[in-house]
């Protein structure tokens, strides 16, 4: 079968998809469908939650730090560079 | 003292058929709309030969006897004996896919439920067709709308399309999603078989004088086959089923009958008033209850044809 690939949507490396692992958690935690790795998972949440206005800027800036601070700086991807940066600004 | 005895008869009307659990014996489902039934009895007999191979006696083995028909109504409880599924209600997931006209770049479409699914992967993929279902781009979502991604919220069932030449007003755009609904939900297992019921097959019966009797035909063993076709388009898709009547060991009587019949007037539940008996001949599927008038014989009358003189 063809492996399926997207781009993180966190730093926008190419990666493989899959739709069947990690069954076992809530579909919408499954991070093997929209980051490289579960580390990026943590990154994700508090920007595409904010982008959909689910939770404050605070509340955003709070997450993403934190997922920073625990897992450290990354090389965001190009087309999410102006939320992250939105997110993080004093 | 008085026998009543049903002599030659007619079966007139078919009823339905209810099948019962075989632990438990309460009931599991109602077949109440049959186009057909047919219960066929079968017996295989060898020649027992002497002299010059002439027969000199029947060696009569493999007797059974089975059942088909074919329910107008898709029946859940009639699948689940066949499949050896389950009938569950609840909320499942379920996949949509969608075709809808493109506004243009940057342009949004609101799609018909909320798609779930993994957090930036509701929808996933959009491909874009033009004229003559030339596919013009395949677009992948984002967290936000860019060049090459567009975004979706839940919420509101947004999706925001990318800012990108090449997507001209016009344009269709073909997406699927998986939303949640509450649905009776049916299967099919690969590692379950069909199940075993109790039937009885409920019929109107005629006798040369015209007096109507209840016919009763009790299956205590049949075992459902899990052969069935579900032909879908074109004409009224129906459910056929068939099983095999087998004796029942459970039975402590040990009567060990592949199938009974019971034939009897009713007092209790008289049959032109409850259930309608339209009179006389078959009636076509879907027809019972049709209360007609009738002109049965009175119950002083049948006794007097039967009674033991």
């Amino acid at each position: 079968m063809t492996a399926t690939y997207r781009n993180c949507m966190v730093c926008g490396k190419r990666f493989k998809i899959c739709n069947t692992c990690l069954k076992s958690m809530p579909e919408e935690l499954q991070w093997r469908r929209v980051v490289c790795c579960s580390q990026h998972f943590a990154y994700h949440l508090p920007i595409i939650r904010y982008v959909r206005k689910e939770i404050s800027r605070d509340n955003a800036k709070a997450e993403l730090q934190h997922a920073i601070t625990t897992f450290g700086e990354i090389e965001f991807a190009e087309n999410i560079k102006s939320v992250v940066n939105e997110i993080l600004a004093d | 003292m008085t026998v009543m005895q049903i002599g030659d008869f007619t079966i007139t009307e078919f009823v339905n058929v209810a099948a019962y659990m075989r632990n438990s014996g309460l009931l599991d489902y109602l077949l109440e709309d049959l186009q057909d039934f047919t219960l066929s009895s079968t017996q295989e007999d060898a020649d027992i030969t002497g002299r010059g191979g002439r027969p000199i006696g029947k060696k009569k083995k493999f007797k059974s006897a089975n059942g088909n028909g074919t329910s107008g109504f898709i029946s859940p409880g009639l699948m689940h004996t066949q499949t050896g599924g389950d009938i569950k209600y609840g909320k499942f997931k379920v996949k949509r896919e969608e075709a809808k006209t493109v506004p243009g770049s940057g342009g949004t479409i609101v799609t018909d439920a909320k798609a779930v699914g993994a957090v930036g992967k509701e929808i996933g993929r959009i491909k874009l067709f033009g004229k003559g279902g030339v596919l013009v781009g395949v677009y992948e979502q984002g967290t936000v709308a860019s060049g090459e991604n567009f975004s979706y919220d839940p919420a509101t069932k947004t999706i925001t399309l990318p800012n990108n030449v090449n997507i001209e007003a016009g344009l269709k755009a073909v997406y699927a999603y998986e939303r949640e609904v509450t649905a009776t939900n049916i299967n099919n297992p690969a590692d379950k078989f069909s199940k075993t019921r109790e039937l009885w097959v409920h019929c109107y019966a005629t006798d040369q004088c015209d007096t109507i009797y209840r016919a009763d035909c009790h299956i205590p063993r049949a075992d459902f086959k899990g052969d069935f076709d579900l032909d879908l388009g074109g004409d009224q898709t129906t459910h056929p089923f068939s099983f095999d009547c087998l004796p029942d060991f459970c039975d402590l009587d040990g009567d060990n009958n592949l199938y009974e019949w019971f034939f009897y007037e009713d007092d209790e539940i008289p049959i032109d008033d409850s259930e309608g008996y339209s009179g006389g001949s078959v009636t076509a599927p879907g027809d019972i209850g049709g209360g007609s008038q009738n002109n049965f014989a009175t119950e002083a009358e049948v006794k007097e044809v039967f009674s033991d003189k």
